[in-house]
């Protein structure tokens, strides 16, 4: 029903993200875990394998231990009607139209209750992740807890039904935390914004010298004597591959390039399938087009297939963050990529890369960046920096602790009497 | 000297939404009329945590739009003096800002409006102080514990002071019960500047380190002619490590 998730320690970890992130940006993270010295944080999600929620929490979690904050990752589960109900709660809440019924939100509430008997909710203070265990809050809150939920969707275009159900159970929290000023929904409580982060010593990020470069592109067998052009997501639709294909055939009669579209498994998704094979049908004959499925693993290829880009593409139609951006960036790439979703905030139009609206701009963009070496350096260097101040993951991990104090602070002008207290979730009798 | 004390701390900006996105320069007037300090200590003095490499000023949020999105350098230019010259404290930016944009004719405020996904989104920031390292009871305590603290240390101690009276970090105070006056009056003066962060920290530490030497060319003066050898003697010798640790960083 539910577990622990084992996060090993690592001593020593914190003093490895030193000589990578900003002057003075652990000190923080070190004098917040000094100041809520006594306190335990629980993070609770949905799953610890898989997705991008997990893949942020296994590293976090030993990150917090290290700099002296004791946190447990609990997960809660349920059964297959529960992630079939959860999936769907997910897909209204980017916008997809909702089919959810009273019965299923009782489905999920029932879980949720299952979870709340069952997980050791016992720290002082509880990050919930996503929708999946949102009730906890109501069902499990003790005094003297504080209660934040992270959002990791984007509710810009959220279905109202489905919002207006879960907003209750969200309201319950003394905060609640978004990556973008557009996914923040009405509500009753503090909303705060933390971007999304990348791990600079994870496989995908970490540097690597010239020879394991080599070595991990070697298998793919793509040719060297052009300039590479690289986009890397899944194949979804929204991420505009065949968009992007277009936009390197216009520029190839100017600047020849390689275009390598990688992305990562898609045996799981039908509509993943789909996509792959219609962009394969797309590059057939292109001789100057790669597209590579790689196993969800491959992230250490994926990493020398950034660096070793002369240019990064990230032509999404609609993005949530694309944190594949903050990885180009890491790597002192340059980027060209859509003004979407949270792609603005890392990308800082003719400082850290170039925005793009069209797939003529984006043509545009590529022969001049292909060109024009100095640029390219100029755009790199600006990106790394902007990463290296804001999109690591010590920042997160120090602005979740900023949240908790800001939050318990607010708490206590509640209890003296500064604020109004919050209603019950409406058309539920209080646990 | 009198020795005081001075809890060095950074601070982490936390940022929430404030009100609706503005679309053009009537709405941008409408929005500051009502806005608190938080929200213009979000857009006018947060930038100057941006550090860029190739950047040594910092502009503010509502200039960057009006130039960026509105595309209208000649408005953008004059905002930017405005916000220049007015940016000591936050009741100052926002009547120098409402006040020069009620100048321009209403037709002008409404002329460029920005595409929805352009539009100015406001925040406000919450700072959240926290106690960084030790707490130093001297001036070069306190300087030597700055010269390591991040943009955000520099921005806690010397400007939200201007927007928050009465703060209790205010780095001036504390460096006039240490006697340093002429210091205090450099990181007032810089505090109430545009600079990034960055290019203050490099400018008061570098007045702090000129500061230094001064004072022990004072004391040695008192001392017997070998004494004062030996302090010029020392003082060429940390003059040259700092030739040479700069030349090779």
């Amino acid at each position: 029903m539910s577990a622990l998730v084992p996060t090993p320690r690592e001593p020593g970890l914190l003093e490895r993200y030193r000589p990578l992130v900003a002057d003075g940006a652990l000190d923080a993270l070190v004098g917040l875990a000094r100041s809520l010295r006594g306190h335990r944080l629980v993070m609770v999600n949905s799953t610890a394998t898989g997705g991008g929620v997990a893949e942020i929490l296994r590293r976090l979690v030993p990150l917090l231990e290290d700099a002296g904050v004791p946190t447990r990752w609990e997960v809660m589960s349920g059964d297959a009607r529960f992630h079939a109900i959860t999936k769907r709660i997910h897909n209204a809440l980017h916008g997809a139209p909702a089919s959810l019924d009273a019965s299923d939100w009782e489905h999920w509430l029932d879980t949720n209750r299952r979870a709340a008997d069952t997980l050791e909710l016992d720290g002082d203070l509880v990050l919930v992740h996503d929708p999946q265990p949102a009730a906890l809050a109501w069902l499990r809150r003790r005094p003297g807890q504080t209660w934040v939920w992270r959002c990791h969707i984007d509710l810009s275009a959220a279905d109202p039904a489905a919002w207006a159900a879960l907003a209750p159970y969200v309201s319950r929290h003394d905060a609640a935390v978004f990556s973008h000023h557009a996914f923040v929904p009405p509500l009753p409580v503090p909303g705060f914004l933390v971007p999304p982060s990348i791990d600079p010593l994870s496989g995908k990020n970490r540097d690597m010298d010239a020879d394991e470069e080599r070595a991990l592109l070697a298998p793919l067998d793509l040719p060297s004597a052009l300039p590479w052009v690289t986009q890397v997501s899944r194949f979804d639709r929204l991420k505009d591959p065949l968009g992007v294909i277009e936009a390197h055939h216009l520029a190839q009669s100017r600047t020849p390039s390689l275009l390598v579209l990688a992305g990562g498994g898609a045996d799981d998704d039908p509509e993943g399938a789909e996509v792959l094979a219609e962009v394969r049908a797309r590059a057939e004959g292109l001789p100057h087009v790669r597209v590579l499925a790689l196993p969800p693993d491959a992230h250490t290829t994926i990493n020398a297939l950034q660096r070793r880009s002369t240019v990064v593409v990230q032509k999404s139609l609609r993005e949530g963050f694309a944190l594949t951006v903050a990885e180009a960036l890491w790597k002192r790439r340059a980027v060209v990529a859509s003004a979407v979703g949270g792609i603005p905030l890392q990308v800082l139009h003719e400082r850290t890369g170039v925005l793009v609206h069209s797939v003529e701009g984006c043509a545009y963009q590529l022969s001049r960046l292909l060109e024009a070496h100095a640029l390219r350096q100029r755009l790199g260097r600006n990106g790394r920096e902007h990463v290296r101040q804001r999109f690591l993951l010590p920042r997160e991990a120090t602005d979740y602790l900023a949240v908790f104090a800001r939050a318990m602070a607010l708490a206590s002008e509640r209890s003296a009497g500064l604020t109004l207290p919050r209603a019950a979730p409406a058309g539920r009798a209080a646990p | 000297m009198t020795e005081g004390v001075f809890a060095v701390e950074s601070a982490v900006y936390l940022s929430r939404p404030a009100g609706p996105p503005v679309l053009d320069l009537e709405e941008l007037r409408q929005a500051l009329l009502g806005a608190g300090p938080e929200v213009l200590f979000h857009h006018v003095q947060l930038p100057r945590l941006r550090e860029l490499d190739d950047d040594e000023s910092s502009e503010d949020d509502f200039t960057v739009w009006v130039r960026g999105v509105l595309q209208d350098a000649a408005i953008a230019e004059r905002l930017g003096f405005v916000v220049q010259s007015a940016a000591t404290d936050a009741a100052a930016v926002r009547h120098a800002l409402t006040t020069w944009l009620a100048t321009l004719p209403p037709a002008v405020r409404r002329a460029r409006r920005a595409p929805e996904r352009g539009a100015l989104a406001l925040f406000a920031a919450e700072a959240v102080p926290v106690a960084v390292g030790d707490v130093p009871a001297t001036l070069d305590g306190v300087f030597g514990a700055l010269a390591g603290a991040s943009g955000a240390a520099w921005l806690h101690h010397l400007v939200e002071p201007l927007w928050w009276p009465n703060h209790r970090a205010w780095l001036p105070a504390r460096l006039r019960e240490m006697g340093a006056g002429a210091l205090a009056v450099q990181c007032e003066r810089e505090g109430a500047g545009r600079r990034s962060m960055r290019q203050v920290r490099r400018r008061l530490l570098a007045a702090w380190r000129r500061g230094r030497l001064g004072q022990r060319v004072l004391v040695a003066s008192g001392e017997s002619e070998e004494a004062r050898h030996e302090a010029e003697h020392e003082a060429a010798r940390q003059l040259a490590r700092r030739l040479t640790r700069r030349r090779t960083s």
